[in-house]
Parts: C-alpha cells; sequence; structure tokens
C-alpha cells in the first residue's frame, strides 16, 4: 500500500513533493518512496524528479490498479474492500461469488474489461478492455427486503448527479434506471439480491459507464442509441477519477437513503426523468402498456394513465418508446 | 389395513379426478392422500379444488391465504415464498432453461427462481433441501409479498 500513500500524496499536492516528505507522509523509508515511483513509472506515469523540489505527476495512464483505486478514493465504507481485475466474466458475477464466501459490506469490484458483462434477464453488456468503467458493490443494508428494489433508484440518482455536476452532462434518468443524455444511453445499472423473508444476505449494485469509445466495426452504427463520456466532454476522462467520484456520490445518497428514507431521493430522480410527463409504451410481462407517464410511486414504480384515463402501475419493465 | 388395499386406493385416486382423500377405518386406522404435481396443475389452475394456485387477496391488502397454504402442507412439506412484490421468473433469461421443474432435489442456496421489482433482480434461493412437487406461480406473472411460490418436499 505504500504507492497508494505515495500516488495519493502527489495527487492532493498537484505539484512538487519532496521525497523526505512524501516518506513521512506515507511513514517509509526514502528508498521505499523511490521503489514507489519507480513502479510508477513502470506502469505508465510520467513522474518529474527536480532536485531540491521532489516528485510530480506530469501525466497519468488511465488503468485501475489497486493502488490507483484506493489513492483516489475518498470514501469511508464503500471500497473498503477492494478486487481490482484485469479480466472478469462480469464484476456483477464476481461480487456475488464474494459476498456468498462472506466478503463484508461495501466491497468493490472493478474490471478493466468484462468478457461476459451482464443485463437484465440474460442481456449482455457490452464491455469492451479499457473503454469503460465496470464496477460491482457488495451492499449489506439492515433492511426488510420490499425497500431493497429503492436502491436502483438510488445508485441511479448517484450517477446522474456525479455526471451532472462534474462533467456538465445533461444526464437524464429513463426510468426506472438508465442513464441518458439526449436519449443515448450512457450508463446501465443491474442490481441482484440475495435474501430471507425479512432479511436482506447481500445486494450487488453493477454500474457500467460508457467512458470511451469503442473499436467498431465498420458499418455498425450505435450512435443513435449510445454514446460515450469522452464524446460529450470532447476530452479524455480517467476512469479512475470517475470512479473515485461515482463512489462518493454513491455513499453520499445511500446515507441519505438509510437516514432519512426514499422521500428525497425519489424526489431527485423525478426531477432528473426524462420518462415522466411523456407519451410512453413500456413492455411488461403481461404485455405492452401504452399511456402517460404521470409518476412515480413512493416504491418507485412508474404510474401510467392509459387511454381510458385509468392509472396502472408498473413495477417490471422496459419503456421503449 | 392391508398394504395391498392401500395400493388399490393408491391407483384408484391416481385414476380419479380427486386430489383428497381422507379414510377411517372403523378401528381407527386414519388414511389421508393428497395429490400434487403434474396432474393436478394441468387442470384449471384457478380451480378452488387446487389449493396450489392461490390468487393474492387485494381487497384485504394482505395475502390471506397464505396461512391456509401452510395449514394444508402434509407434514413433511414447506414452501418457498415471495419476500417481495414483482415479477416472477422462472428462468435466468427469456427461453432459457428454467432453474428448477417439478421432481428437481433443491440444495440449500440454490437458486429456484428470480423475482423482479424495479429492475432489481431478487434470486429467491432454496433455504433447505427439498424436493419440488408443485410450481405455484406462472412465469412472468406478478407475486406479491410472502405469496408462497414452490411447495417442497423434504428430501
Amino acid at each position: 500500500m505504500t504507492t497508494a500513500l505515495v500516488l495519493s500524496e502527489l495527487i492532493k499536492a498537484d505539484t512538487y513533493v519532496s521525497g523526505s516528505r512524501l516518506a513521512k507522509k506515507a511513514g517509509v523509508s526514502r528508498n521505499a518512496v523511490w521503489k514507489a515511483i519507480e513502479r510508477m513509472r513502470k506502469d505508465g506515469y510520467e513522474i518529474e524528479a527536480v532536485p531540491r523540489r521532489g516528485y510530480r505527476i506530469v501525466s497519468a495512464p488511465d488503468s485501475l490498479r489497486d493502488y490507483e483505486v484506493a489513492a483516489h478514493l475518498g470514501t469511508d465504507e464503500l471500497g473498503s474492500g477492494l478486487y481490482c481485475l484485469d479480466s472478469i466474466d462480469s464484476t456483477n458475477l464476481f461480487a456475488k461469488r464474494i459476498a456468498r464466501e462472506g466478503a463484508p459490506h461495501g466491497t468493490l469490484v472493478v474490471a478493466n474489461e468484462q468478457t461476459a458483462g451482464r443485463g437484465r434477464l440474460g442481456r449482455t453488456w457490452e464491455s469492451q478492455p479499457g473503454t469503460g468503467l465496470y464496477f460491482s458493490l457488495v451492499l449489506r443494508p439492515d433492511l426488510p427486503p420490499g425497500d431493497a428494489p429503492q436502491l436502483t433508484t438510488v445508485a441511479a440518482v448517484s450517477v446522474a448527479s456525479v455526471l451532472r455536476d462534474d462533467y456538465s452532462v445533461d444526464a437524464r434518468l429513463k426510468w426506472p434506471n438508465d442513464i441518458l443524455v439526449n436519449g443515448r444511453k450512457l450508463c446501465g445499472i443491474l442490481v441482484e439480491m440475495s435474501c430471507e423473508l425479512d432479511r436482506i444476505h447481500h445486494i450487488i449494485v453493477g454500474i457500467g459507464i460508457n467512458v470511451h469509445a469503442f473499436v467498431r466495426d465498420p458499418g455498425t452504427d450505435v450512435s443513435a442509441i449510445a454514446v460515450n463520456l469522452d464524446e460529450l466532454i470532447g476530452a479524455h476522462v480517467q476512469r479512475v477519477r470517475l470512479l473515485a467520484s461515482v463512489l462518493a456520490s454513491t455513499e453520499r445518497y445511500y446515507r441519505t437513503w438509510l437516514n432519512c428514507g426514499f422521500a428525497p431521493i425519489l424526489a431527485e430522480a423525478k426531477a432528473l426523468s426524462c420518462t415522466l410527463g411523456r407519451s410512453v409504451s413500456v413492455s411488461t410481462p403481461s404485455g405492452m402498456v401504452e399511456g402517460i407517464a404521470r409518476d412515480l410511486d413512493l416504491s418507485g414504480a412508474l404510474v401510467i394513465e392509459d387511454s381510458k384515463g385509468v392509472y396502472r402501475k408498473i413495477y417490471a419493465g422496459d419503456v421503449v418508446a | 389395513m392391508k398394504l395391498s388395499e392401500i395400493k388399490e386406493l393408491i391407483s384408484l385416486i391416481d385414476e380419479s379426478g380427486l386430489v383428497e382423500f381422507e379414510y377411517e377405518s372403523a378401528d381407527g386406522d386414519k388414511l389421508i392422500m393428497r395429490k400434487w404435481g403434474e396432474t393436478v396443475q394441468k387442470k384449471d389452475a384457478t380451480a378452488p379444488s387446487d389449493q396450489g394456485a392461490p390468487e393474492p387477496d387485494l381487497a384485504s391488502g394482505e395475502y390471506g391465504e397464505n396461512a391456509d397454504q401452510a395449514d394444508s402442507l402434509l407434514p413433511d412439506q414447506f414452501t418457498i415464498v415471495s419476500p417481495m412484490v414483482g415479477t416472477f421468473y422462472r428462468a435466468p433469461a427469456p427461453g432459457a432453461k428454467p432453474f428448477v421443474e417439478v421432481g428437481d432435489i433443491v440444495e440449500p442456496g440454490q437458486t429456484v427462481c428470480i423475482v423482479e421489482a424495479m429492475k432489481l433482480m431478487n434470486e429467491i434461493e432454496a433455504e433447505r433441501r427439498g424436493k419440488i412437487i408443485k410450481i405455484l406461480v406462472d412465469n412472468e406473472e406478478p407475486v406479491e409479498y410472502g405469496q408462497p411460490l414452490f411447495v417442497l418436499q423434504d428430501a
């Protein structure tokens, strides 16, 4: 963890830091600091060393190594356990496996690549190496399982507010948990739970954000349905920074949810919704429901007014138009 | 009562439309037979005689039949119930093989179905070992809190 401490000091300072100061802050020898700097250089960091001034980061790679994630995280509970993987089938599947073996609340799983990224009901989530931010959290809230579906909205509001506040992107929520910008998908969320009748064992919150452009076969054009963050802000986003911001936001909203209930989160979700007020078609297990999306009820369910003026609540479905 | 007589009774009831049969002999021997499983399932699932396909009691706001359901179980039978309001899925994806079928033995921790609400996928696990003898809800049907989804038998 020496490397994480050294990196953390260099990031905080954002200018030259002397080797002796780094050693003191990290509680290690100057030789250990030098080794950490060498390791970071090997991993792609450009670090300037100026006599009598010290070290300074000139440029950082866009990687998600454990010491990099640890150095950037500013959260108390989320990320307290950390798995940074180069390639995995799916971060949700991995998180589920370790949760079954007792991984504690707050454990974070982040991967550079998912070979079998998953969406709802067997759908896939495209996850090319190095292009997106793919991570999952193991949460163990002490709540009745019936309250757990609210967590999809908590996660969606957490991510959307970071995109809006830190990246100035007009992120909107498509009910219940997709994040769109001008109708194009930027982020998907998959929440999975294991519980008993009155007790939650664990909840896995999986979040995938399109950060860089995918490599596409010629002739494939997904620009109408998907978008990436680089394209939206016209710059190269460093995934580890985005991860740190999203986790900080998620921790804030998660605590609000536990301490103050769902109402404040629901209010934000309504304000950010691009579904409400529109004429929509929702594909549900019991068929297509068409009408005007009027409201989200206290549990987060979508309330639709059909052509006869009848209000219907939808707990599961896809807004298809 | 002789074993051969019991066997004969079983085959008679097996062929009949009866789902329940009770017999008490003069000397106090009592015999109760109930049918679960496919024979019953193939009939109208909402028929009142079919104890296995309860409808949510929306009027009372609670799942009223739940207690009756449990009462009608044999001592070696138990149910798996839904921990939340949502949609019931028998398979991990449309068209995929169901998690379990009638006759399967499930182990503790084994996923038997998914209940979804607001895109939270709740994988319902068996808490104890048992043989699935009845699946009470159709795929993609809405379910209520506490609604029985499966009847199992100790195995």
